[in-house]
């Protein structure tokens, strides 16, 4: 059922301050609520493909609770990786409690290891807020995780290449510019109203190699 | 779940073109503070304070109602089969089973 809600600022207009109080913190915010209007999932992607696997997601834990509480047993480890990848358990709780869990199958210990490693870049990038030496040492970090080859889920990856985009700008870093261009020309290429930004980024591009050079 | 994509997804696609994605996409070589440069030597967009607001709270008030009516003329709205009415989607989610799928977003400013 699709809802929107409209903050105003009209005085005495009908639950203008609903944003606020289901956690939400800028425009655009996209949540899944029950009838209730209890949140049970915030989708951070504003694409369809982002709707499409955060309603899969969603609709796969509730299944999970629903047989749990029916008494049916052996889901708790994919009742876990379900909560932690809705949100529901935070990085923090899921690093805590991920060396509790037990007979997990490697399928389940791959997604464990994705989804920390999707919650650790989160941390980094949400921890860097705009002080330059703050984002200078989360793009560090960040260049070294994919010096390694840990590349977040593509849920995440919008976030990181902006994140390193502006990074690689302030750090006067090409290559890594370069880098981060190539991926916004991988995802928007063809996308004709993106043709603008793209040929922004490649105007700042050719300024830093000529101030590199 | 099929349900839900076929009433969401068309909707989802609307908001998107007309979001003006790209156009928040082109901050990362801005954010430099005002006053302060790159240090890849070159000089960050010149960021200016917004003017001060005089305007008295009638005023305001006036004009938030004016883009809130203007708000809900956007084609995307319309487009989407959007209810705006929060009592009215929780009532018809109850009714019909179904979960909502919220969208917020502002009339008060761009």
């Amino acid at each position: 059922m699709p809802f929107l809600h409209i903050t105003t600022r009209i005085e005495g207009h009908p639950y203008d301050n609903l944003l606020r109080e289901k956690g939400g913190r800028g425009f655009p915010t996209l949540q899944f609520m029950d009838a209730d209007g209890n949140t049970l999932a915030v989708q951070s992607e504003r694409t369809v493909a982002g709707f499409e696997r955060t309603l899969a997601e969603l609709t796969r834990l509730l299944d999970l609770e629903k047989r749990v509480a029916a008494g049916e047993k052996g889901l708790e480890n994919g009742l876990f990786l379900a909560r932690f990848r809705l949100g529901r358990i935070s990085y923090a709780e899921a690093r805590e409690q991920a060396g509790r869990l037990k007979d997990l199958t490697a399928e389940q210990k791959r997604e464990l290891a994705a989804l920390l490693l999707d919650g650790e870049v989160q941390e980094i990038i949400s921890g860097a807020g705009r002080d330059p030496e703050k984002i200078a040492a989360a793009g560090r970090r960040l260049k070294e995780l994919l010096a390694e080859g840990r590349m977040p889920s593509e849920k995440i990856r919008p976030m990181m290449w902006s994140f390193l985009l502006r990074y690689a700008d302030q750090e006067g870093d090409a290559d890594l510019y370069a880098r981060a261009l190539a991926w916004y020309q991988e995802q928007y290429g063809d996308e004709p109203r993106a043709e603008s930004f793209l040929k922004r980024l490649q105007e700042r591009l050719k300024e830093l190699r000529a101030a590199g050079s | 779940m099929t349900d839900h994509r076929i009433l969401i997804a068309p909707a989802l696609a609307g908001l998107l073109l007309g979001a003006g994605m790209f156009a928040q996409e082109a901050k990362p070589a801005q954010t430099a503070k005002p006053g302060k440069q790159a240090r890849a030597g070159v000089p960050a967009a010149k960021l200016q304070a917004p003017p001060q607001d005089t305007r008295t709270q009638a005023e305001k008030q006036a004009d938030y109602k004016a883009r809130y009516a203007d708000k809900l003329k956007k084609e995307f709205i319309a487009f989407g089969g959007w209810i705006t009415d929060y009592d009215e989607a929780r009532a018809r989610a109850r009714a019909e089973g179904k979960l909502l799928f919220t969208y917020f977003t502002r009339s008060y400013a761009p």
